[in-house]
């Protein structure tokens, strides 16, 4: 009887989805669309270091694998303006100037053979420290990653190698005509003094010195100024009392506001701006303007608008009849506070946009890259945006 | 000490060997493969993290299958791909149909008139333009631009995108679980019925797309020049996205006829990875993909390369900083080889351990980057294992050769050490684990080794066959390539001489924006 019943359970088991399948959909608007299953995503475990670390621990035990990473407010927003590059070369010779008791060299070695990371990086508002490796690493790569968040040397030699990276980015910077329209919008719409519009230079690269990175490491790095994350193959319990053994003792020190104030923003009066370049059969154009910060409270609106708008160009795009206005990328910069989020790329080739959300008028500049001197219509175009 | 040093690597190679066997038996089980009576492989893989799923359509053609006088149509295919279907996109396809037959007959007579060499008739080619673009104008009033791609982004779709490359062309995006069934539709749906509308509208996207990536680009200008130079017969030496003057003349005809040659179903893999229970989803693939038609398989052997006998050198002399790239001619991904090349690559090129970092960046500094690779431009026949170094401001291309031939030379004649070989093994079962973590890169990777071996599992068997690499095997597979008259060397040198001070023209406009005109 029992098994009867089973069979029929199993019979009417292989029905059901016959029954289904004899429905093929004939067209896409008939082809069901069963509820969504619901998905309860694991919380990150979050504590709080009495020095003020937040740590948050995600267990995933799928692959025999862990990754943490660290991110320390400041970022090369707060790097003086004489020494542009600064934030860079740091972030650099952190990892590579190794630590007070091996090099930075011993200790690719010793990641390598385990093929394990630990890395370093920066950008405008921060920096990180990261590591990964195989679960039964944990104790050795650990140790190099604490290693290097706490007692980094600098060495001399890996200074050198990255500053002569700097000079080389710096004298390939006008090869390529995208790198060329990013840059020269983000001037127009921020102004060239905007920490967020500035780039390095031969002399501010080499005025950087063994003494400034030091003094960064020193300003910045400290427990209530660190976020870590670490997700993986481990206990949440053991995990946690390996971070407190090895942070709890650390002490505080200066912290620092989210948001730099009183950053310098001269956006460029609206217009056309061009830019020849003869090595080139295509133009890269640029809309932009300046936009709103993280914490404006419409950041999600300003968002959503921005994808919305995205999708728009994207359609306008393919009905347009103008030769060449095709294709076009949108993406929203997260990492930038200012940059504000309705940003849109097209072009040619590529377009920014960015819409200021905290003015009545908008005001648009359009920076162009093209091999032909501009045109009158443009020209005159431009004298009357201008006026 | 050293003992315990042993004993430590020791138990590292075991821990990871016996996480791999896990990870293929733990694989076994949730990977179904199934070969439809039309020819056609899908793969399942069971992984309900979160209730999503990500596919990988590849479909065994690239551009090396682009046919005499017509490069880049199978990119342009793969443009077309998203159009729609007689179903989507279309506000009448009957109609659309007949006026689409238009303006492919109208296309016809209007090249038959460019490309006459002798007696063109100016006013004649003008009125057979005008006719074309009559006729694109009224089988454009049948089209709803995007449908594909909106029915898609409503429905949750993420990451759609899709590449050609010279050996295959593939198709991705992931959805919410529950769209399985509407995935499974269109994705077939697509390839049952692809209609070529605006196809002359896409292709100038194309073109388009050869100016940024190419024309305008000295990178790409260099690697266009330097593989054409170094494949003189095979279809490898043909850029992928196509000559202009093919862009310019094939025809949607032209494009049908390469989805009907090679989009056949014995082509094509398809891999969902994610939220799906094979059991439930395989039914409901069979029945969608089911409904290709089989066809006969291309008869397909391509030109073979002959050996190279010559050094060949390309020399772009441009307004851009120095670059130097050369390459070796390597057999294909089948050669039992394979495995040597890949750990040569790691060797020379992984992190900072790298010996082409070391050497060049690190102790000469005459390099901001170095690194040799293998597996260009494709894998699938005979190719290169290549070597590209971007010069410091004031160090000349040919320091650069010189440095990565000392290199090479330390190959061929010193065994390489016992740490560096652990390295590249324990690398590579490293980095294979780091690669199963999320859908889209387990269904790519399942999908491109069932192509290519025709079994998934050969992923996970490439790293027995890097353990199974030796000191000799790498000496000698050195010696065996990296030969003089076996190399092409491609170089940008700068116009204005090596290590311009920065700020040319655009330099100098952007200095003073305001100023700019």
């Amino acid at each position: 009887m029992k098994r009867i019943l089973t069979s029929l359970w199993f019979i009417a088991s292989l029905l059901a989805p016959l029954t289904y399948l004899s429905a093929q959909a004939a067209n896409w608007k008939e082809v069901q669309i069963p509820p969504l299953r619901a998905f309860h995503p694991q919380q990150p475990k979050r504590i709080e270091l009495s020095n003020g670390m937040v740590i948050f621990l995600q267990e995933d035990h799928e692959l025999p694998l862990i990754d943490g990473s660290a991110r320390i407010r400041g970022g090369s927003v707060n790097e003086p303006a004489n020494k542009v590059g600064l934030v860079d070369i740091y972030s650099e010779v952190w990892r590579t100037g190794g630590t007070k008791s091996q090099t930075g060299d011993q200790l690719d070695d010793f990641l390598e053979v385990r093929a394990a990371k630990v890395e370093t990086g920066g950008g405008p508002d921060s920096t990180t420290i990261s590591f990964s490796c195989l679960k039964g690493d944990l104790d050795d790569v650990f140790k190099a990653f604490v290693d290097v968040l706490e007692n980094p040397e600098f060495r001399e030699d890996k200074i050198d190698i990255a500053k002569k990276g700097q000079e080389d980015s710096i004298s390939r910077r006008n090869d390529e005509v995208s790198d060329i329209a990013h840059r020269e919008a983000t001037k127009l719409a921020y102004g060239a003094d905007n920490p967020y519009a500035r780039v390095a230079e031969y002399a501010t690269v080499d005025a950087v010195t063994r003494q400034d990175l030091i003094d960064w490491h020193a300003k910045y790095v400290h427990p209530n100024n660190i976020i870590l994350g670490i997700t993986g193959d481990f206990e949440s319990a053991a995990m946690e009392a390996r971070l407190r053994a090895a942070f709890e003792s650390w002490p505080k020190g200066e912290s620092f506001p989210p948001f730099p104030k009183d950053l310098p923003y001269h956006p460029a009066a609206p217009g056309y701006y061009l830019i020849p370049k003869e090595d080139v059969n295509q133009s890269n154009i640029r809309m932009v303007a300046l936009g709103t910060t993280r914490d404006n409270p419409d950041y999600y609106a300003i968002s959503v608008f921005n994808e919305a708008s995205a999708a728009d160009f994207r359609l306008a795009s393919l009905t347009t009849s103008a030769p060449g206005l095709v294709w076009p990328m949108a993406w929203a910069e997260a990492s930038a506070p200012i940059s504000a989020i309705p940003e849109f790329c097209r072009s040619p080739w590529e377009r920014k946009v960015r819409l200021r959300s905290n003015r009545s008028r908008p005001s648009i500049k359009i920076s162009i890259i093209s091999r032909q001197s501009p045109s009158a219509r443009m020209t005159s175009g431009a004298r009357r945006m201008r006026s | 000490m050293k003992r315990s040093i042993l004993k430590g690597a020791l138990s590292l190679l075991l821990l990871s060997a016996v996480a791999l066997a896990q990870d293929l038996a733990s694989f076994e089980k949730r990977v179904t493969v199934k070969k439809l009576p039309n020819g056609l492989t899908l793969i399942i893989c069971e992984r309900p993290e979160a209730p999503v799923f990500s596919f990988f359509t590849m479909v065994d053609a690239g551009s090396t299958q682009d046919p005499q006088g017509a490069t880049g149509l199978a990119h342009m295919f793969e443009h077309m791909a998203f159009k729609g279907t007689n179903k989507i996109g279309t506000t009448n396809y009957p109609a659309e149909r007949l006026a689409l037959e238009k303006v492919e007959a109208a296309y016809a007579a209007y090249i038959r008139e460019r490309d006459k060499r002798v007696g063109q008739d100016p006013a004649k080619l003008k009125q057979l333009e005008k006719d074309w673009q009559d006729a694109m104008g009224v089988a454009q009033k049948y089209v709803v631009p995007n449908e594909f791609g909106k029915i898609v982004e409503q429905n949750g779709g993420e990451d759609m995108n899709a590449f050609t490359n010279y050996d295959e062309t593939a198709y991705h995006y992931s959805f919410p679980e529950n769209r399985l069934e509407l995935w499974a539709y269109l994705e077939s749906e697509r390839f049952l019925h692809p209609v070529m509308r605006e196809f002359y509208k896409e292709r100038n996207v194309v073109i388009e797309e050869r100016r940024m990536r190419t024309d305008s680009v000295p990178f790409g200008r260099l690697l266009e020049q330097f593989t054409e130079v170094a494949f003189t017969a095979h279809p490898y030496h043909r850029p992928t996205i196509g000559w202009m003057s093919d862009l310019n003349r094939f025809s949607a005809t032209d494009a049908q006829k390469f989805f009907d040659t090679y989009y056949i179903p014995s082509n094509m893999v398809v891999a969902v990875a994610g939220d799906l229970k094979a059991a439930q989803a395989l039914p409901i693939l069979e029945k969608y993909f089911g409904r290709l038609p089989s066809r006969p398989h291309p008869d397909e052997s391509p030109t073979q390369e002959p050996s190279q006998n010559s050094e060949r050198r390309v020399i772009l002399r441009d307004p851009s900083q120095p670059i130097y790239l050369e390459g070796y001619h390597r057999p294909d991904f089948l050669s039992k080889d394979d495995a040597v090349f890949d750990a040569i690559s790691d060797l020379l090129s992984e992190g900072r351990t790298s010996r082409l970092y070391r050497a060049l960046v690190r102790d000469k500094k005459i390099a901001s980057f170095s690194e040799g690779f293998t597996g260009y431009p494709g894998v699938k026949y005979p190719h290169l294992f290549a070597f590209l170094a971007v010069p410091l401001p004031g160090h000349k291309p040919q320091e650069i050769g010189d440095a990565i031939h000392a290199e090479i030379n330390r190959l061929k004649k010193e065994d390489i050490s016992d740490d560096e070989l652990k390295m590249i093994k324990t690398r590579s079962k490293a980095n294979l684990l780091r690669g199963l973590a999320d859908n889209q890169g387990l269904a790519t990777q399942l999908a491109t080794y069932q192509t290519r071996y025709g079994d998934w599992r050969e992923l996970f068997r490439s790293v027995d066959r890097i353990e199974a690499v030796t000191k000799a095997d790498i000496r000698r597979v050195s010696n065996e390539v990296f030969v003089d008259s076996n190399r092409s060397i491609g170089i940008i040198e700068n116009a204005h001489g090596n290590g311009a001070p920065p700020g040319g023209e655009p330099g100098n406009a952007a200095a003073d924006p305001g100023g700019a005109q």
